[in-house]
């Protein structure tokens, strides 16, 4: 705070203070009344009951406040007694004691028992005061059981008593003194005060902590005699700053520091100089605190002070905007609204004659104040916004930001509003319906294209099966972009034919469909379109996830077909072992169904599978029956795989081939990590340890190996990066350390391939130039996969599985399905949609916050990772599956 | 899996906490929820990649919305 403006301090720098020997007899006006008070106190302070009973005290306090405004008192003591009474002490000059020339009595007498006598009801004596209705203190003394005043002015002490409104002891002077300063104590009249007399601390803590933000420098004390006794202490020098960061405390602020600025303005219409404070701060919430005051009292139903601090607020920041951001149309900018959200500010005048307005009597009127208000903030905020472009932009992006979010609010209400109440029998655009009327029953398809979805309609089971196609992608031609999205209308039929309506309207008891299967086809487009789908349920309609009513359709990648060569036997049929091996471990806990459709036609048999992984594996299993591997590495007899060998060579190599790619992702090449396999003992390189300033990598076989090296390097100073440790730096680092996690598990495959007699050169994959060269023939391969008639050759071990994939392919018809539109009705529905053979894949929650990444990540909210992850998955629909 | 269901979950919208047990999730208000929906009306979310010719023929047969078209005059897809 020590960098913030100073602000306004009526305590210390008063505005054009008059000699404290001003103040004296000859301001006072006298009114009479005391019985008119008594008789119809609602009239003066608001009720009897709580709220006026704390009102004599604020009308107190006001009094001694005003000393402070005039820049005569810097302290107030407020003293709750135990007997039910209240002390209001301040170190002003004390009221007035010498004789009041028209009334002769003396000032204070006057003050106190006079109806409309008391300073302020004269420009004179205080420029601005406070009070809310300035009845002043003499009604509260006319609501008093008793009232005591003492005054210390000029060295001397004086006391004066009253009951009710009525001297019982007149003034007299009670001895010497160096204080300075008014006391009254009070006790209310239960007369009047029938229903309560208890002063609650809460409520005179909460006016007296605002007093004292809105005068900065001023020192409250408030003490609670009663019962356990209490003290509570406010004082703010930076006054109405303080109060704004109390305000913004608990969340996020957007400047470093509150916007401030106090200016006085001279106005005629409103009797002199007017003064403007305002302290401004933005958080990252999206409602606004906006607390304004006219001469200390909340005006809490606004005016005109608030008005023109909005309008300069909002014109200022716009006009700021149009000229560093010339793109923007007047359209785009934001609004008023847009400006206030996260807006916490507290606005502050002080005005020689304000004017009251409302219904509680708390909005300001002064018509030239807004004007004045508005001047004043638009002044001191054009230069500020000068000076602090960073800053600015920070409350205009966040402006922006509610701009966006205001509009899409307006049309997730116009869309709510247009879903509602839209029955299924209505007819809904491009719903083709089911005819049953059971929800428990009825499935909606919601299948991509409208091709597909025609099919679809053809061969659906039409008692159940609804099916709502979507397009979900436009094309682009100008742009050259091909977009997946789903379209305003598109989504609107889905809601209505859905049934439950969204947002708070959203019940379940409504939905038409106890099964939303979403049917895409089985690619990228697809996929994405799938993961469009499945976040819009997830955000909009979790509960329709939660409770289960969400599947994917598992339409077929591949169709296979071969022959049935002999009855019974089926020798050429894929093998049955594999099949169920396959079908077991593709299957998700939450499928239904066989997970391939099989069906023979006229001495054919045609199989559908679902995805890649699936359909390798099926080819592998065929291959796999009567393969043999011949392996002629150089220098030694050719040998001969058979049988089970076969099956074990390919797994341990599937298996090495997985660890390879790990090795890989450590930047070392898998050849040459099993390159330094040490001779001696078999072991591979533990770690990769490499120096980047030398390029030195030595070798590190074990655990200690590791930690001699980097014990070493450290003796030498160096600074040691490893790679599993986050916290650790590796910009810069003079080592560093990769763990191979894996390394045992490779030892153990290589010895495994060594004891199926397998030499591990034929490890080594052949250099890009040999590729080059042409076809690898059968007759010059060091490995050949037979089977039957066919022969593969492989230039390294590693590509064997595929080898056994590809003789297992042979005579097997293999149609890779590039989407629904290429099957027919009778094919989909075999497929896809007959429920006692179809796979659904149910879509959980748990699934859902998975897909959620996955569909930021292709929102584009970061690019990079959005292309990665666009090659590493196209083709690999089945990574997006729930 | 446990790992992940341990992490906080953000507000799709704010990328403030969202509590998982909250009335809105995934969201953490309904107000951010409100505004979601506005942009799923408001076609904001959209997957895009460069057109390939393929697609071309595809919506041809599909009959897929094409847009910018008439700047190149009436489509032909078989030239």
């Amino acid at each position: 705070m020590a960098t913030s403006p100073t602000p306004a301090s009526p305590v210390a720098a008063p505005a054009a203070p008059k000699r404290a020997e001003d103040y004296d007899a000859s301001s006072i006006d006298v009114l009479e009344g005391i019985e008119h008070v008594r008789a119809r106190p609602a009239m003066y302070i608001g009720d009897v009951y709580e709220r006026g009973l704390h009102h004599l005290v604020y009308e107190v306090v006001d009094n001694s406040v005003d000393e402070a405004l005039a820049g005569f008192s810097k302290r107030i003591d407020v003293t709750i007694h135990s007997d039910g009474s209240l002390t209001v002490l301040d170190d002003g000059r004390g009221i007035p004691v010498d004789m009041h020339p028209k009334v002769n009595k003396p000032t204070v007498e006057v003050c106190l028992s006079m109806i409309g006598a008391g300073g302020k009801f004269q420009k004179g004596a205080y420029q601005v005061s406070g009070g809310l209705h300035g009845v002043g203190v003499s009604c509260v003394n006319a609501l008093s059981e008793w009232l005591e005043a003492e005054v210390y002015r000029g060295g001397k002490s004086y006391q004066i008593r009253f009951a009710r409104g009525k001297t019982t002891k007149a003034l007299e002077e009670t001895g010497a003194t160096t204080r300075r300063g008014t006391k009254i104590t009070f006790k209310p009249d239960a007369e009047i005060f029938k229903q309560t007399q208890e002063f609650k601390l809460q409520t005179l803590a909460k006016r007296l902590r605002e007093l004292a933000y809105l005068n900065a420098g001023l020192h409250i004390t408030l003490r609670d005699e009663r019962g356990e006794g209490r003290t509570e202490e406010y004082l703010f020098p930076n006054g109405i700053v303080d109060f704004v960061n109390e305000l913004s405390a608990t969340e996020n602020t957007l400047l470093a520091k509150p916007i401030y600025f106090v200016e006085r303005i001279e106005s005629a219409e409103s009797g002199g100089v007017v003064e403007v404070e305002v302290a401004i701060q933005y958080n990252d919430t999206y409602s606004d605190t906006v607390v304004t005051y006219a001469n200390n009292i909340a005006t809490i139903e606004g005016g005109t002070h608030l008005s023109g601090f909005r309008s300069a607020l909002t014109t200022t920041l716009n006009g700021w905007l149009k000229e560093n951001e010339k793109n923007k149309k007047d359209e785009e900018r934001p609004s008023g609204d847009d400006y206030r959200e996260g807006l916490v500010s507290v606005i502050s005048v002080k005005i020689p004659q304000p004017q009251f307005e409302g219904q509680t009597k708390t909005k300001l009127g002064n018509s030239d104040v807004g004007g004045i208000v508005q001047t004043a903030v638009g002044n001191y905020l054009r230069a500020w916004v000068d000076q602090n472009p960073v800053e600015t932009k920070k409350i205009i992006h966040k402006a922006m930001e509610a701009r966006r979010a205001r509009l899409a609010a307006k049309q997730a209400k116009d869309l709510a509003r247009k879903t509602k109440d839209v029955l299924r029998g209505g007819g809904i655009a491009k719903l083709k319906d089911a005819e049953s009327n059971d929800p428990r029953e009825c499935e909606l398809y919601l299948v991509e294209g409208d091709s597909a979805g025609g099919t679809a309609s053809e061969a659906r089971d039409p008692r159940t099966q609804a099916i709502l196609p979507l397009r979900g992608k436009i094309l682009n031609v100008w742009k050259a972009t091909h977009d997946k999205m789903l379209s305003h209308s598109e989504i609107a039929t889905m809601i209505q034919a859905i049934g439950t309506g969204i947002l708070d309207e959203f019940d379940m008891a409504k939905l038409q469909f106890h099964k939303i299967v979403i049917m895409c086809d089985a690619d990228v487009d697809g996929s994405h379109i799938r993961t469009l789908i499945l976040t819009f349920f997830f955000r909009q309609m979790p509960d329709l996830i939660r409770e289960g009513k969400v599947y994917v359709a598992q339409p077929p990648l591949y169709k296979v077909t071969y022959r049935t060569r002999r009855k019974g036997k089926g020798a050429d049929e894929p093998a049955a072992e594999g099949e169920d091996e396959a079908a077991g471990e593709g299957e998700d806990e939450a499928a239904e169904g066989p997970a391939t459709v099989k069906r023979a036609k006229g001495g054919k048999v045609e199989e559908y599978i679902t995805n890649d992984a699936e359909f390798e594996r099926k080819m592998l299993a065929q291959g796999l029956q009567g393969a043999r591997v011949e392996l002629r590495a150089p220098g030694a007899p050719a040998r001969v795989l058979e049988g089970e060998a076969v099956g074990k060579l390919v797994d341990l190599l599937a298996e090495l081939d997985r660890l390879a790619r790990e090795v890989e992702t450590k930047g070392v090449e898998f050849g040459k990590y099993l390159a330094r396999r040490r001779a001696s003992d078999g072991l591979l390189p533990y770690a990769k340890v490499f120096f980047p300033k030398t390029k030195k990598a030595p070798a590190v076989y074990t655990d200690a190996d590791v930690d001699q090296v980097v014990h070493e390097a450290r003796n030498d100073g160096l600074r040691v990066w490893f790679a599993t440790d986050p916290l650790s730096e590796r910009e810069g680092a003079d080592v560093e350390v990769t763990r191979f996690h894996n390394k045992d598990r490779v030892e153990q495959i290589l010895r495994d391939l060594e004891g199926l007699g397998v030499s591990l050169a034929l490890l080594a994959r052949p250099s890009r130039k040999d590729d080059q060269d042409g076809q690898l023939s059968v007759e010059d391969a060091l490995i050949v996969v037979r089977r039957d008639k066919e022969a593969e050759p492989a230039s390294s071990l590693r590509d064997v599985p595929a080898a056994v994939r590809t003789v297992g392919q042979r005579g097997i018809k293999v149609q890779r399905y590039k989407g629904l539109g290429e099957m027919d009705a009778d094919e989909l529905w075999e497929t896809t949609m007959d429920p006692s053979k179809r796979t659904l894949l149910k879509v959980a929650l748990d699934d859902m916050t998975e897909a959620n990444r996955i569909f930021n990540i292709l929102m584009g909210t970061k690019v990079e990772p959005r292309r990665d992850y666009i090659e590493a998955h196209s083709g690999d629909v089945s990574n997006l599956d729930a | 899996m446990s790992e992940r269901d341990a992490a906080p979950w953000t507000c799709p919208t704010c990328a403030r906490a969202a509590p998982r047990e909250g009335k809105a999730f995934p969201f953490c208000s309904p107000r951010c929820r409100l505004i979601d929906l506005g942009r799923w009306a408001g076609g904001d979310y959209k997957v895009s990649r460069a057109l390939e010719p393929d697609d071309l023929e595809e919506a041809a047969r599909d009959g897929l919305p094409v847009e910018g078209l008439e700047r190149f005059g009436p489509f032909d897809p078989e030239p």
